[in-house]
């Protein structure tokens, strides 16, 4: 023990500008991830103005019964996992496809120019895209209709409509983001060996044939994790996106369980109520990735542990 | 020898105790008062007259100015509430968040701190104010002077005028001068881009089209109540509320309405107004000079966007008295001082020593006058481009504290006992007030319909928000053409099984009718 501690503390000396880095990191997340943990507590309590935290009294599963007795609660679940399901299915592999297709440009600048292009709106903050958006769909003015009218077609309020509300959250998620992820796939890729692609090549392989053998197996790895992140975060769809482009005409098939949780905690005060949903949305995250890792551990022999 | 050490020693403690005690006065402990406000932007609150003459009559208390942006207050007050440690004076929303103050002991009463050190505040106010901070007989606020009677129907008489049509009276006249604006070009600028009316959002600000159907949304409030069959009734759930909705989405799908307001956040709103785009505007008149205003300097040289009477519909007409849902509390720790530092805000003293700088929507002149009153910008010099009014608006605006003079209607000082004060306040206010604001104010005075849920219950903290939201859902899914009927008995259904009757019971008991 007293070599192990000998061996350590040699070790911060000598990387010590490295761990006062590290440590920087430690005490934001000790901070505002883990010190939070423990006002989960006021799930199980009925929270009360001037009684606070710890006088407040315990109620037990009350506030789980409630949500789950709640109306709203379900239609807010039923949105979440749709549009989330929705992300999943288009927004994940959309980037996997892109970085593959980019990898296979050799005009370096026009790839560069490509990646930095799409990379672009990721630091874009939803305020900024959400009015850029509002006014390419306007109804009056947007460009997007000008074009539907051109051809004859009948201008559509797509910020207000039930039947695009989802789709529009989808897409522009997916113009967002997927710069994003796609540099991700493209450092994965760059650590594969060109020499492994030149001896396929030499073998006979085709583009296709290379893609599947070579360059999928290769990012796999990344692929797996990304998806099982995501999969933990099902419960959880992109708040300020939402939050910004929804409104009462679309409250049906928009409202997540981020906006509902803000109106009730946030600005109706109920935070034990909003705190057992919030339980609940982490648990349930924390199921899926326990599972989705072990599924894909058996599958693909990759996963997060 | 010993006698002589005995005394000396006496008197060294003695003389010790004296000094330490004298010390002790000189450097006696300041008051710490924590002022939490709710200003728009933050500006050089410390550095202000207003904030100064606070210091100088009270230099025994350290202020500590804790500003909250009005578009931030619905996060910031529950989380401020939940942390327990509220400041020591705090300006919020009365309707709303009054049950959960008291509930949670986080304010004090204020009856006796009113009596021995509030003398001023109870002399200085308006009819019925201190009503709308009572709370199970006692009272725990003090809602602000001002008051959000003064909403009124308004329309561009320019336009009217240009298209030969007549003042509208009538919900179908008002409805045929919304289809000339929309499709009779009256901006001449050769395109069909303007429109009759707009909402902002949803259907919250546009009440003086529901108060012909003898409802309202009732702004942002808790709700519009009224008594019916000798019992406290909501109007979101009155039959005459579909009536009103079928009505607006009838002018909805003609295209009388802007097509995108469903969407419009308050900046987009207002700016198709600015924009010269819509003619027919539901709001404060307060408002009227600074839009014909800066329509003008837009090259739109006749604007006059002018108050009439809202349209008289099958069951009645009217606009919407808010009430007053803003006002001030204060913490139990320091609560007699607090009430008396603020009861000094009310006093002739105050007004004259921070310059007039009290005021909800208009900003006095740097210089004082020659009888030391403050001198106020005048309509026509708040309208004028090259006046620095606008900057001067700002400056008092963003560093003001709290407003206790504030008022929109000089008759609002009527029963203020210092009349010196009442009657300086009220020849200012008659000076700001351009020929729109004072008619516009008169037919406020007239049609100002009041929620008879005047103070909030405790079960609007359970289901409230609930219930606004899905209000909202199903407005503004029928006004867009939703199969209404559906719509409508889904919303009875969710209202009845979401909290509804347990507000309404909670009404009826705490609220009894008149």
């Amino acid at each position: 023990m007293t070599e192990k501690w000998a061996a350590f503390t040699r070790q911060v000396r000598k990387n010590r500008l490295l761990f006062l880095m590290a440590t920087a990191v430690l005490v934001w997340y000790a901070v505002f991830r883990y010190v939070p943990y423990w006002w989960n507590i006021i799930a199980f309590k009925d929270f009360q103005w001037g009684l606070g935290f710890q006088n407040s009294p315990w109620i037990g599963l009350g506030n789980f019964r409630a949500l789950f007795r709640d109306p709203e609660f379900y239609k807010v679940l039923r949105n979440t996992l749709v549009i989330s399901g929705l992300k999943l299915a288009v927004s994940f592999p959309f980037p996997i496809l892109l970085a593959i297709l980019l990898n296979e440009v050799f005009h370096a600048a026009f790839r560069k120019t490509v990646q930095t292009v799409i990379f672009i709106p990721f630091f874009i903050s939803w305020v900024i895209y959400a009015s850029i958006l509002s006014a390419i769909l306007s109804p009056s003015s947007g460009m997007l209709n000008f074009l539907i009218s051109s051809l004859g077609g009948k201008p559509i309020y797509f910020l207000a409509s039930e039947a695009w509300f989802r789709a529009i959250l989808v897409i522009s998620d997916l113009l967002k983001n997927s710069g994003y992820y796609t540099v991700i796939y493209l450092a994965a890729l760059a650590g594969v060996d060109e020499e492994v692609y030149e001896a396929a090549i030499c073998d006979g392989a085709n583009l296709f044939q290379r893609i599947r053998h070579i360059t999928l197996p290769g990012i796999a790895p990344v692929i797996t994790i990304l998806f099982i992140l995501k999969l933990g975060q099902i419960l959880t769809v992109d708040f300020e996106q939402v939050y910004i482009l929804y409104n009462p005409m679309v409250y049906s098939v928009g409202d997540v369980i981020d906006t509902f949780n803000y109106r009730q905690g946030i600005q109706g005060g109920r935070f034990s109520y909003t705190t057992a949903l919030g339980l609940f949305n982490s648990t349930i995250g924390f199921i899926m990735v326990l599972s989705s890792n072990w599924v894909l551990q058996k599958l693909t022999d990759n996963g997060l542990w | 020898m010993k006698k002589l050490t005995c005394l000396s020693l006496c008197l060294f403690l003695l003389s010790s105790a004296f000094l330490f005690a004298g010390g002790g006065a000189e450097t006696k402990q300041k008051v710490s008062l924590r002022i939490a406000g709710i200003p728009e932007a933050t500006g050089n609150v410390e550095g202000s007259v207003f904030m100064a003459s606070l210091k100088t009559k009270f230099p025994d208390v350290e202020f500590k100015w804790e500003p909250m942006l009005y578009s931030a207050i619905n996060e910031k007050m529950p989380v401020l509430m939940a942390s327990g440690d509220l400041p020591d004076i705090l300006q919020g929303n009365v309707q709303t968040y009054l049950p959960q103050l008291v509930a949670g002991n986080l304010i004090a009463p204020l009856d006796e701190a009113l009596a021995k050190v509030g003398k001023d505040i109870v002399a200085n106010q308006r009819d019925g104010q201190l009503a709308f901070g009572q709370y199970g007989g006692k009272q725990y606020a003090i809602a602000n002077q001002y008051l959000l009677k003064y909403f009124a129907q308004m329309i561009r008489m320019d336009w009217l005028e240009k298209l030969g049509l007549k003042v509208p009276v009538t919900m179908d006249e008002f409805r045929e001068v919304a289809r000339a604006f929309t499709l009779k070009d009256p901006d001449g600028n050769g395109k069909q881009d303007t429109y009759g009316t707009s909402f902002r959002q949803n259907v919250n600000f546009i009440d003086s089209f529901f108060h012909a159907y003898g409802v309202a949304p009732g702004h942002h409030q808790a709700g519009m109540w009224r008594v019916r069959g000798g019992k406290q009734t909501n109007d979101w759930v009155q039959p005459q509320m579909k009536e009103a909705l079928l009505n607006l989405a009838s002018w909805y799908k003609e295209g009388l309405i802007a097509p995108e307001s469903l969407t419009y956040d308050w900046n987009n709103w207002w700016a198709q107004y600015l924009q010269n785009k819509v003619g027919m505007w539901y709001h404060q008149p307060a408002r009227l000079p600074e839009m014909n205003a800066t329509l003008k300097k837009a090259g739109v040289e006749n604007a006059k966007m002018w108050p009439i009477d809202p349209p008289k519909g099958p069951y009645g007409q009217g606009t919407t008295n808010e009430g007053q849902p803003w006002g001030t509390f204060f913490a139990p720790k320091n609560v007699m001082k607090a009430v008396e530092v603020f009861n000094y805000t009310y006093t002739q003293d105050f007004y004259l020593a921070s310059k007039g700088q009290g005021d909800a929507y208009y900003a006095p002149k740097a210089e004082v006058g020659a009888n030391g009153w403050p001198v106020f910008y005048t309509a026509a010099e708040m309208a004028d481009a090259t006046s620095n009014y606008e900057t001067r608006r700002k400056e008092i605006m963003y560093s003001k504290v709290w407003t206790s003079f504030s008022i929109e209607n000089p008759s609002q000082t009527k029963n203020w006992a210092n009349r010196d004060l009442a009657a300086n306040v009220s020849q200012q206010y008659k000076n700001t007030q351009g020929p729109e604001t004072t008619a516009g104010n008169l037919l406020a005075d007239k049609w100002a319909m009041t929620t008879t849920k005047t103070v909030p219950v405790p079960a609007d903290a359970k289901y409230f928000v609930n219930l606004q939201t899905k209000f909202r859902e199903m407005a503004s899914q029928i006004v867009s053409g939703k199969n209404a009927d559906q719509v409508w008995n889904d919303w009875i259904a969710f209202y009845n099984a979401n909290g509804g009757p347990e507000i309404e019971a909670e009404v009826n008991k705490l609220i009894p009718v008149k």
